[in-house]
C-alpha cells in the first residue's frame, strides 16, 4: 500500500571502547513509510536519540545500514552525505536557532546553504509563506531571545521546511519536550498539519505516551538499545506485548502501591464498545462485584481507547467466572496482570 | 613636583610631543591589535574545528604542535620577547628602534594570546546549533563562517577590547627598548631623569585612554549581541 522512506537495517552503535564501552543500539531494524508519522518512543537512556541521529547520520552507526529514499546514507561520501542531508530535516529538543538572527534569517539559512538557488528576495518570501505557514507571521524581525519556547519551536519547524526542494522527512528529536502540556498539544497539531497538507514524512522520538497518542501512525518502543516492540499505535496501546510496551502504556507507568485485591485484570476496549455498562452487567447477572482499581480513556488517532484496571474478587471460581465473561466481550482485551503489584 | 621647572617641562611636552605622541600609542595598539586578530583568529577557529570532537577533525599531532607553538609563546615574558624579537624587525620593517619597529614584537607577542581568546569564544556557540546546521547538509567552512564566527560576534568583539588593552600595556612597557608613544615619554622623564609630574600626567592619560576603549568595547559588544533583550 505504500512505500518505504526510511530503511533501517542491522543498525548497531556502540560508544568507547573496552570496558568503558556502551552498546547504545543493538541489531535494530525499522522500516519507515512514507507519509507516516512514525513514533519512537523510550524511557530516557534507551537509546532513541542515538537512533534518530543515526538516522541522518549525524552520529555514524558502528554497522548496519541507514537508506533514505532509495540512498544508503551509510555508504555516501561527506559531500554526498551533505546533499543528502538537504533531503531531510531535524527539529530539536532545545530548539537550537541561531541566537545572532531574527527569525526570518534563521529561516533563510538552510537556503544559504545550498548555494544554488541565491537570490535573497526569494529566500525571504519562502521564508515569510513558512512563517505564515507556522503562524507567527509577525515575528519575522524578532530574535529568538524574544520569542516563548512554543515560539521558537516553531520558527525552527519553519526553518526545518525551508530547504528547497522541500525536505521529505522531519526527524523531530524530543521537540515537545521543553513545553508544557497546552503548547505542545498547538506543536503537535503542527506536525500533523504538516504531514497531511505537504506529505513530509514525520519521525518522532519522545518519552511521553501522550506526544504518540496524539500524532502517530505507528510506533516502535525502545528499550536498552533494543526494539521491543513495534507496530500500530492502537495496536500496541490496547494490546501492548512486552513488557516495556506495558510500561509506557499503563496510566502513569507506575505501579500500583496499594493492593486492594488479590488479583487484578487488564482491560482494553475502543470506542466500539465503552458505552456497554459491563461492570455493571457482570454485577446484576452474575452476581461479581469487581473492585475499579483505576480507568483511563484516550483518543488515538480518532478513535477513543479505554484501559482499566479491575480488582477479581478473593473468590477463585467467582474470579474465574469473571475472567471468562470479560474476554468474551467483543472488542475488549481482558488480560491478568502482575506487574502491576509490587 | 609642582616646582615651576617641572610644569614648564610638562607645557614644553604637551605642546611639543604630545600629539604625536598620543597618535604613536594609538597606532601601536591598533596596528598590533588588528594583525593579531588577522594570525588569532582563523588559528583560534582551527583549534576548536580541529579538536578531535570538532567539525573537521585533524590529526592529534598537528593539534599538539599548534597547541605547544602557542603555549610557548604566551610563557615567554613580554620584556624578553621584545630584546628577542627586535633584531627581527630590522628584517620585517627595515628598522629596529621606534614605534614601527615594536609592532613586530607586540604583534609575535598578541596572537596566541588572541588565539586563545577566540578558542574559549568559538567553544562556547551552542554545539546543538552547529548540530542543526550540520543536519541540514552545511559544510565545515559554512558552520565556520555562518554559525560559529556570527554566533560568537558579541564574544569576539569584547575580545578585540581585552586585547586592545593588553597590548596599549605592553606598548607603554616598550617605551623601555625604543619605542615611541606615551609610555616612552613617562619612562624617559619620569623614570630616567625623576620628572614625576611628568610621569604622573602620561599615567593619567593612559588610564583615561584605557577607560576610552573598555568603555567603547563594552557598548559596542551590547549592541551587537542579539541575546540581550
Amino acid at each position: 500500500m505504500s512505500e518505504t522512506i526510511i530503511r533501517i537495517e542491522h543498525l548497531c552503535k556502540t560508544f568507547g571502547t573496552g570496558d568503558g564501552k556502551v552498546e547504545a543500539l543493538k541489531d535494530i531494524d525499522l522500516d519507515i513509510q512514507k507519509g507516516e508519522i512514525f513514533g519512537i518512543i523510550g524511557l530516557s537512556g534507551a537509546g532513541k536519540s542515538t537512533l534518530v541521529r543515526c538516522i541522518n547520520l549525524l552520529e555514524r552507526p558502528t554497522s548496519g545500514t541507514v537508506t533514505v529514499n532509495g540512498q544508503e546514507l551509510t555508504a555516501l561520501k561527506e559531500k554526498e552525505l551533505r546533499k543528502a542531508r538537504m533531503g531531510m530535516s531535524m527539529i530539536f529538543q532545545g530548539f537550537n536557532l541561531l541566537m545572532q538572527r531574527t527569525a526570518l534569517q534563521n529561516i533563510c539559512f538552510p537556503l544559504e546553504l545550498n548555494g544554488v538557488r541565491g537570490e535573497k528576495s526569494w529566500r525571504e518570501k519562502r521564508a515569510r509563506e513558512l512563517l505564515e505557514m507556522v503562524g507567527l507571521p509577525d515575528k519575522a524581525d524578532a530574535y529568538p531571545v524574544q520569542l516563548s519556547g512554543g515560539q521558537k519551536q516553531r520558527i525552527a519547524i519553519a526553518r526545518a521546511l525551508a530547504q528547497y526542494p522541500q525536505p521529505q522527512v522531519l526527524l523531530c528529536d524530543e521537540a515537545t519536550s521543553a513545553l508544557d502540556p497546552t503548547t505542545t498539544q498547538s506543536i503537535l497539531d503542527l506536525l500533523k498539519k504538516i504531514n497531511r497538507e505537504m506529505g513530509v514524512t514525520v519521525v518522532v522520538i519522545t518519552h511521553e505516551m501522550r506526544v504518540v497518542e496524539q500524532i502517530c501512525d505507528r510506533v516502535a518502543v525502545l528499550e536498552g538499545g533494543v526494539i521491543q516492540e513495534q507496530g500500530d499505535v492502537s495496536d500496541i496501546f490496547s494490546n501492548p506485548r512486552t513488557e516495556a510496551g506495558r510500561r509506557l502504556v499503563m496510566p502513569n507507568g507506575e505501579k500500583i502501591h496499594v493492593l486492594p485485591a488479590n488479583r487484578l485484570v487488564r482491560l482494553a476496549f475502543n470506542g466500539a464498545t465503552s458505552g456497554e455498562p459491563i461492570i455493571s452487567t457482570l454485577a446484576a447477572r452474575e452476581g461479581i462485584c469487581l473492585n475499579i482499581i483505576s480507568a483511563d480513556t484516550r483518543t488515538i488517532g480518532d478513535k477513543s481507547f479505554g484501559t482499566m484496571v479491575l480488582g477479581l474478587p478473593q473468590d477463585e471460581t467467582e474470579a474465574a467466572r469473571a475472567l471468562i465473561y470479560l474476554r468474551e466481550i467483543p472488542g475488549v482485551t481482558a488480560e491478568e496482570v502482575t506487574d502491576l503489584v509490587q | 613636583m609642582f616646582s615651576e621647572k617641572n610644569v614648564e617641562l610638562l607645557t614644553g611636552i604637551i605642546h611639543e610631543e604630545l600629539l604625536k605622541a598620543i597618535g604613536e600609542t594609538l597606532l601601536m595598539t591598533f596596528l598590533p591589535t588588528l594583525l593579531a586578530f588577522a594570525i588569532g583568529l582563523p588559528l583560534g577557529v582551527l583549534l576548536v574545528t580541529g579538536d578531535k570532537r570538532g567539525i573537521r577533525p585533524l590529526p592529534s599531532p598537528v593539534m599538539q604542535v599548534l597547541n605547544v607553538i602557542i603555549n610557548l609563546l604566551r610563557s615567554v615574558p613580554f620584556l624578553i620577547l621584545l630584546v628577542v624579537v627586535l633584531p627581527l624587525s630590522r628584517l620585517v620593517v627595515g628598522t629596529s628602534v621606534g614605534t614601527k619597529a615594536i609592532i613586530v614584537p607586540l604583534t609575535i607577542a598578541a596572537f596566541p594570546f588572541v588565539a586563545r581568546l577566540v578558542e574559549t569564544s568559538i567553544r562556547e556557540v551552542d554545539q546543538g546549533v552547529v548540530e542543526a546546521a550540520q543536519a541540514m547538509g552545511a559544510s565545515p567552512m559554512q558552520i565556520v563562517y555562518k554559525v560559529l564566527i556570527p554566533e560568537a560576534k558579541p564574544a569576539l568583539i569584547s575580545n578585540f577590547c581585552v586585547s586592545l588593552i593588553t597590548i596599549f600595556g605592553y606598548g607603554a612597557m616598550a617605551g623601555i627598548l625604543g619605542g615611541g608613544g606615551l609610555g616612552a615619554i613617562a619612562i624617559n622623564y619620569g623614570y630616567y631623569r625623576r620628572r614625576e609630574l611628568v610621569m604622573w600626567v602620561m599615567v593619567i592619560l593612559l588610564i583615561v585612554l584605557v577607560q576610552i576603549f573598555q568603555s567603547t568595547g563594552n557598548y559596542i559588544t551590547k549592541r551587537s549581541d542579539k541575546r540581550i533583550r
